[in-house]
């Protein structure tokens, strides 16, 4: 029987604000009037679907055309993972058309972040200690994923955005089209979706290496880059599921593998030291952990701050230091608390100000505080004493950081300005 | 090369959930098989179990005579085809085809080379291995990712739904090219796809998957013509099967718009049910004015009130409704359910030659020859007009 087609689109907005809702739903995307509708020029990488990027109501969001189931599943994968607190972008809405093509996935703009191009296109193949953070963001989102039950289906450089992690990046999911959630997943699944990762990072880092032109013998390099993220989740993997056997009286090797994990970010729910089948005093650690939250939360009790796990590291090293500091200047007891309020009015807000104009306003203020951090502490390291904060901005503002530091990957950041619409361009 | 036989196979789930239930299934060294059936019936699941993505909870997936169950997914030697069609706009379509082999590590340069080459020729890429693939048409970019299939010389070519995604004209294209290609390699094929055409187009043999279980195993051809049951009947074809009800009395079956004499031979496979389900595809019936006089005295004329008329060029449909008992319709209902399709509503779908005249609203006179009616067991589908299926 022949259908009438109605060409009205089934809207769902998670945000629907006044100029979210007064947008053109009834027209496909790839026809929407940059004179009309506020659509904002932001660089996209090679998509199988066209993506445009539009600005409602103050803030950013990325709208991508694709067919409708894989729309509404698409939409329902992101809302999963949000729910399970896992790094992917998060889902703002979902339009879909009667006749199944051309529906809309509404995303959130993903403040902060960056292709890997953007990245890897500025360095060459021999900086490998900075190349190496993105392979092991890599390997530790494939592990967050996997260890709640999510199969990518479709882990690539290309479909991953970057953000600058105190001295580490971590990476967010960003297309999950192929996304599957389990209660479990079996090794088989884990396995594919690791060797996808591993043939899509090499086919990504060849082709920027292509662009760059580099010479055809770094090829064996850049594949060596792209093996070493399988090593990176499996050492990853091993340390959260093996269950080595100890002493039940051996609480220095009990102790240093919780050490591990928390300083691998774990926060721990639970640690069950299992009786084995002999007679002997051994037993095997199992460990459950939560999210991977650990020092991130314990800054935000202490401080209220919301900050990524890698820069809460570095603040918790510079608030202890503070705390200890305050410790000995006073003489007296001071709570975590007190010592936290006075880390965060004499050391955080003025610190991370002017680390913020050092860098031209790069990025966001909390990771130019955590760069100068670290730039403070390498100087020091060099010049064995303490040089203050001075020195530290100089080589901030001149660019004049330290080699292998993670401050130097500072000029990938933004700056934060305006970005220009396309109907101005 | 391999053969692929699995032999009472289950998946169950945590949760309980039997999402293949007891399959036995044998795919021929160099057959293309296809698995076809409505969402939710676990011909997914039974790809993924090949493939090593699902864990198998009970039953033998045996590969070139070799259990799997436990082997890890690199190392069946399988291929997703399709899976990782990613091409790399700065690397030409030499290197997008031979790079996975690169990080494998296995082989030499020259035989990277020789292997890339031999792939080309197949899939018809060799003027095109130097160039970038935004130089390539659409068709050619799906042969690139092929390409990356075939040169990993895997033993057995999987497809899980691969042209769902396509536009239509894309997807008449790929069908025909992953067609020749297998024909080319003669590797052995499994192929998912809940598009009926597709698998009656592309299968040597398909099997037909309900809940778990498969309906019907053979070639394209005996499930279109000797379907074995009415969920078979009902999926297979496009437009589908018509099911009316049908009252045996006196010899005669009694259907809405017809009554029919019964020979010796129907009336023993119906036996004593006074109630049948009685199928017929639209296209077996024709307009009686266009019938070849010849054999016009062998079929049987109605005629009917027509509803609807749909021209389509090359073809047209009538619609003719009819009435049918309370529990017919029950059982129709049943059907639709199980078939994920709203098909099967009190009419009639007749398709009739372009030439034919019959117009909306008007009556006309059908004709039909009885040898195309299945007759199917009202509880429990079961084709009784199947010669295989009157045997066990």
């Amino acid at each position: 029987m022949t259908r009438t087609s109605s060409s009205t689109p089934d809207v769902r907005l998670r945000v629907p604000s006044p100029q979210m809702l007064a947008l053109p739903w009834r027209t496909r995307l790839s026809e929407w009037d940059p004179t009309t509708v506020a659509l904002r020029d932001i660089p996209v990488g090679p998509s199988r679907h066209l993506v445009r990027f539009i600005e409602a109501d103050g803030a950013l969001w990325a709208l991508k055309s694709l067919p409708g189931r894989l729309a509404t599943h698409e939409y329902d994968m992101l809302r999963r993972m949000e729910d399970l607190e896992l790094p992917a972008v998060r889902a703002a809405g979902v339009v879909t058309r009667p006749d199944g093509d051309d529906a809309i996935l509404v995303t959130h703009f993903l403040e902060r972040s960056w292709q890997y191009r953007r990245l890897l296109m500025r360095i060459p193949a021999t900086m490998t200690a900075h190349r190496g953070r993105l392979f092991d963001a890599m390997a530790v989102l494939l592990v967050d994923l996997h260890r709640r039950g999510v199969y990518w289906g479709d882990c690539s450089l290309a479909n991953t955005l970057f953000m600058r992690d105190g001295q580490s990046l971590q990476a967010w999911l960003v297309d999950a089209e192929t996304a599957e959630h389990h209660v479990r997943l079996s090794d088989g699944q884990r396995e594919m979706d690791l060797e996808l990762m591993v043939d899509n990072v090499a086919g990504g880092l060849l082709d920027v290496a292509a662009h760059r032109a580099e010479p055809s013998d770094t090829v064996p390099g850049i594949l060596d880059e792209a093996r070493s993220v399988r090593e990176r989740y499996q050492c990853l993997w091993a340390l959260l599921y093996d269950e080595p056997i100890v002493g039940l009286e051996d609480h220095y090797e009990i102790g240093a593998r919780l050490r591990r994990l928390n300083d691998a970010g774990f926060v721990l729910d639970e640690v069950h030291l299992a009786p084995t089948d002999t007679d002997s005093e051994q037993v095997r650690i199992q460990v459950t952990v939560a999210g991977r939250s650990y020092h991130s939360e314990q800054l935000r009790r202490l401080t209220g701050l919301s900050v990524g796990e890698g820069q809460a590291i570095i603040l918790l090293n510079d608030l202890h230091s503070f705390h200890t500091r305050m410790h000995q200047e006073s003489r007296s007891e001071v709570n975590d608390a007190e010592a936290a309020r006075y880390w965060m009015n004499e050391c955080l807000e003025p610190g991370s100000r002017r680390a913020h104009e050092a860098l031209g306003g790069r990025g966001d203020a909390i990771q130019a505080y955590c760069d100068l951090l670290e730039v403070r502490w390498l100087l020091s390291e060099e010049a064995g004493y303490d040089v203050g904060d001075i020195p530290a901005l100089e080589a901030l503002a001149r660019r004049r950081t330290p080699g292998g530091a993670a401050a130097n990957l500072s000029f990938v950041d933004l700056p934060t300005q305006e970005l220009p619409r396309i109907a101005d361009t | 090369m391999a053969n692929i036989s699995m032999q009472h196979v289950v998946k169950v789930y945590s949760d309980g959930f039997r999402a293949v239930d007891d399959i036995s299934l044998e795919v021929a060294d160099g057959e293309f098989v296809i698995l076809v059936g409505p969402s939710g019936c676990g011909k997914s699941t039974l790809l993924r179990m090949i493939v090593g993505l699902e864990d198998i909870t009970e039953g033998d997936m045996m590969i070139d005579g070799e259990r799997v169950n436990d082997v890890a997914p690199r190392d069946r030697n399988l291929a997703m085809v399709f899976q990782n069609y990613a091409l790399y706009p700065h690397l030409s379509v030499f290197e997008n085809i031979a790079f996975p082999l690169r990080l494998r590590k296995e082989l030499s340069d020259e035989e990277i080379r020789a292997k890339v080459e031999e792939a080309a020729e197949t899939l018809e890429l060799t003027d095109h291995l130097d160039r970038k693939p935004a130089n390539l048409s659409g068709g050619q970019r799906q042969r690139v990712a092929m390409g990356r299939a075939i040169v990993r010389d895997a033993r057995v070519f999987l497809f899980d739904e691969p042209l769902s995604n396509l536009d239509a004209k894309l997807r008449g294209q790929m069908r025909t090219e992953i067609l020749r290609l297998q024909r080319k390699l003669g590797t052995t094929t499994v192929y998912v796809t809940h598009d009926q055409t597709e698998a009656m187009t592309l299968g040597d043999r398909v099997a037909l998957l309900k809940k778990g279980r498969i309906q019907q195993v053979g070639t394209p051809r005996e499930l279109y013509d000797h379907p074995d049951n009415m969920f078979v009947a009902g999926f297979i074809g496009s437009p589908p099967m018509n099911f009316v009800p049908g009252s045996v009395r006196d010899g005669r079956l009694e259907l809405p718009f017809v009554t029919i004499d019964l020979d010796d031979e129907l009336r023993g496979r119906i036996g004593d049910r006074p109630l049948v389900m009685v199928g017929i595809r639209p296209e077996k019936f024709d307009d009686v004015n266009l019938v070849d006089p010849s054999h016009k005295d062998e079929g049987v004329t109605f005629t009917a009130q027509v509803d609807v008329v749909e021209w389509l060029g090359n073809e047209q449909y009538a619609y003719i409704p009819f009435e049918s008992s309370d529990e017919m319709v029950k059982s129709l209902d049943e059907l639709e359910r199980e078939l994920d399709s709203e098909r099967m509503r009190n009419q009639l779908v007749v398709a009739l030659s372009p030439e034919s005249l019959i117009g909306n609203h008007s009556e006309a006179t059908i004709w039909f020859h009885p040898e195309h009616l299945h007759v199917f067991d009202p509880e429990t589908g079961e084709n009784l007009t199947n010669s295989r299926a009157a045997t066990v």
